[in-house]
């Protein structure tokens, strides 16, 4: 907008072209140099790999998607899928309704609030095999499952449950131990969602006259629920490629009940003394189409948090230019 | 003339000299992977004689003692993928075809020899199992064999007063022992997808009924003796003579079953004993063993060898990892260490039997006649080909019949089905 003063023509001035500022990518390159190291180049082997018949200690030679050709056609490969979803779904339904209701007591101001936290937190600290052997020591129907035992001295049954035996109920006893260690991280996470509700909103609400349930399905849930999705997408990819919970208790069996995808690519692997690395590959590489899916709404929640920030800035900015273009024409 | 006469003998003075270096041409270092075994006396002795060899020649030997799954599994796998190969390794039967085939490994006569103008010799069925393609690649060292291990005070109560003499004798003991209400099985057969255990003594029942995995180089789980020996295995999950969990049981399974009392029956290589010895000997003292039941057949016990073999590291690498192993197997010092052990481990030496004190202990003797007409994986064929070693994997154990039958609900004829069609995958991926 141009003004005039004395006959000359006034430009408001135009805000200052924002230098880059190169140290936090400088800073980054270390990081970024590891992850590239440790995490992409392997995974770019890998994938070529998967196209290719490639065994230990041979050559790798060009097979096109015949690797994926045997894997749609393998029985075992499709159970394997199915017994993925199955595990993921019921897993991650447990994490989500205990995770939220222990971020809600959590987040009450109750007694021994912070040991509380402690215990919640316990079988997420804990180290996986440590955790997983303690399960399979409880489910064990030798003669010495916990849980077994207590269920028959209590005479709640008669006859022990065959928590990994059975095949029905295997799957659901790995359901089990995945859901208890991942319960903390959803908790964590929505816990921290629910302290930055601020308080005034309840207050305002309880001063209108609304109940608790009412503040609590309309304050509560709609903003904590990008906090759920985010979490509950980050742990449902980290239950599709759990290898070690269904490897240290049950080896992908009884049959192959509880055979997954991880179980199937490490099979495909170390299962022969010349491992099958390109199928294994194949098989691992499998779940990436999922996990794609999976991640694109996170980077949209994420980059989308960036963009209205950046928005937000330029109105800022803009009101600001105004002011002072108003400013200088008053003065 | 004479010019030409000096220049020749020159030539075969450097030629000479050359080849002095090349032998004397000492490894600043060896590297040893042994596999762990349950006694830490025994890896800790094993591993002492090769250090010991290189304190004598001034080699720094450096030993590691590995776990038999992460050895198998990863660490091996890697180091033939990077090129960074351990001089000696301990090898398993599926391993040694596949990577004598492909030139990983180096031919030890020169080692057998050595032993041999040592005065140690090693029983012919043994050492057969370390041939590939008519040449030795590995050295036996120890080996054991699958028994049966049974409580005398459950059989007594029972109204016996012997281990069972057939299969289906073992099969009406088990139904008279299991008592589920005080949780004892007649038969602690751990079955699961991993367990070594029950596949190997899937091989003994098999041979006893006539059949077996391969013959004549071929699949042979389809023949009469076969279908028959796997319908009696398949008896003793029907008749509920074995803890329903233990359909998917590990091999640690089984132990634990005869440790905590629990199993009538197990069949096991006599580590079995060392643990009751120590951790249950109330158990112990009440425990029997025998060879293995006879099926129409007869008894055939599977005789395991444990072996070292040399990976191609260089010609000077090799010659002195010869001589390394050479050193450490000879049967003046590897004796004395499978003594202390005994019986989990068998001697493989040809002269054992003579060995008084030795066999005094009747479980050693029992032990050491199981391994010493013992018959190896590839029985009846006499080469354990590269296809019969793709038949080690755990995807191809019999194992797996029963868990399609018990635990999935398949029909037996679908089960073998499908488990032939496995078979046959993993043969025709090493073809």
């Amino acid at each position: 907008m141009q003004t005039t003063t004395n006959n000359k023509i006034i430009q408001p001035s135009l805000p200052r072209k924002e230098k880059t500022d190169w140290f936090p990518y400088l800073i980054s390159i270390p990081a970024l140099l590891l992850l590239c190291i440790g995490m992409v180049y392997p995974m770019l082997w890998s994938l070529y790999y998967s196209f290719t018949d490639k065994r230990v200690a041979t050559d790798a030679v060009y097979i096109g998607f015949e690797n994926y050709k045997n894997l749609i056609s393998d029985q075992t490969f499709l159970r394997a899928i199915s017994n993925t979803i199955y595990f993921t779904l019921g897993s991650m339904v447990g994490k989500v309704i205990f995770g939220v209701i222990i971020a809600l007591i959590l987040n009450m101001n109750i007694k021994f609030r912070n040991a509380l936290r402690t215990l919640f937190l316990l079988p997420w600290t804990l180290p996986s095999v440590v955790a997983i052997y303690t399960w399979l020591w409880l489910y064990s129907g030798n003669g010495g499952g916990l849980i077994n035992n207590l269920l028959l001295q209590s005479h709640i049954l008669k006859k022990g449950i065959g928590w990994l035996s059975n095949p029905k109920m295997a799957i659901v006893s790995l359901m089990i131990v995945n859901t208890w260690r991942g319960i903390p991280f959803i908790a964590l996470t929505v816990l921290s969602g629910l302290q930055t509700i601020p308080t005034y909103l309840y207050e305002s609400a309880s001063i209108d006259g609304a109940s608790t349930l009412q503040s609590f399905f309309r304050i509560t849930v709609p903003l904590i629920v990008p906090v759920v999705l985010v979490s509950t997408l980050i742990s449902t990819i980290w239950t599709i490629n759990d290898f070690e919970t269904v490897y240290l208790l049950t080896g992908g069996g009884p049959g192959q009940s509880t055979y997954t995808i991880p179980i199937a690519a490490y099979k495909y692997a170390f299962d022969a003394a010349l491992g099958n690395i390109g199928k294994a590959s194949a098989a691992a590489f499998s779940t990436v189409p999922a996990l794609v899916l999976l991640m694109i709404p996170i980077m949209r929640n994420m980059l989308g948090d960036e963009e209205k920030e950046r928005n937000k800035e330029l109105r800022k900015i803009r009101r600001l230019e105004r002011k002072t273009a108003k400013e200088r024409v008053m003065g | 003339m004479k010019k030409l006469i000096s220049i020749l003998m020159a030539a075969l003075l450097a030629l000479s000299c050359t080849s002095f270096a090349v032998a004397e041409d000492k490894p600043a270092e060896l590297t040893v992977w042994l596999q762990k075994t349950f006694s830490e006396d025994f890896n800790n002795g094993f591993a002492a004689l090769f250090t010991e060899f290189g304190d004598a020649n001034g080699i720094k030997v450096n030993v590691e003692i590995i776990d038999a799954a992460a050895l198998r599994d990863t660490k091996l796998p890697a180091a033939l993928e990077s090129k960074q190969l351990p001089n000696i390794v301990y090898m398993e039967p599926a391993s040694l075809v596949p990577y004598a085939q492909k030139g990983f490994l180096c031919n030890t006569q020169s080692v057998l020899d050595e032993l041999k103008a040592n005065g140690t010799e090693f029983y012919p069925s043994l050492l057969d199992t370390t041939y590939v393609g008519g040449q030795p690649y590995a050295v036996p060292f120890s080996a054991q064999s699958w028994m049966l291990w049974y409580r005398t005070d459950l059989l007594a109560n029972a109204g016996y007063d012997h281990a069972p003499a057939t299969w289906e004798e073992m099969l009406a003991m088990s139904k008279v022992t299991t008592d589920p209400a005080m949780g004892i099985y007649g038969a602690g057969f751990a079955a699961g997808a991993s367990a070594s255990d029950f596949n190997n003594m899937s091989q003994s029942i098999l041979w006893s009924y006539g059949g077996s995995v391969m013959k004549d180089g071929k699949l042979n789980l389809d023949s009469e003796g076969s279908r028959a020996a796997l319908k009696m295995l398949l008896k003793f999950f029907e008749e509920e003579t074995v803890a329903p969990d233990m359909v998917a049981g590990d091999d640690m399974a089984n132990n634990i079953a005869m440790l905590t009392g629990t199993a009538c029956f197990i069949v096991n290589i006599p580590t079995i004993a060392s643990a009751l010895k120590s951790d249950a000997p109330d158990i112990w003292a009440n425990t029997g063993c025998s060879p293995l039941p006879a099926g129409p057949e007869g008894s055939y016990p599977l005789a395991a060898v444990n072996m070292m073999s040399i990976m191609d590291c260089g010609e000077a690498a090799n010659a002195w990892a010869a001589k390394a192993l050479a050193y450490a197997v000879d049967e003046s010092r590897l004796a004395n260490l499978l003594k202390m052990v005994a019986p989990a481990y068998g001697m493989v030496f040809a002269d054992t039997m003579d060995i008084a004190d030795y066999m005094a202990d009747p479980i050693v003797a029992a032990h050491m006649t199981a391994i010493s007409t013992g018959k190896y994986y590839s029985y009846p064929d006499k080469e354990f080909t590269a296809a019969r070693a793709a038949l080690t994997a755990s995807s191809t154990y019999i194992n797996n019949i029963i868990s399609y039958v018990i635990v999935e609900g398949m029909s037996f004829e679908d089960a073998l089905a499908r488990q032939i069609s496995i078979c046959e995958e993993a043969i025709k991926a090493v073809q």
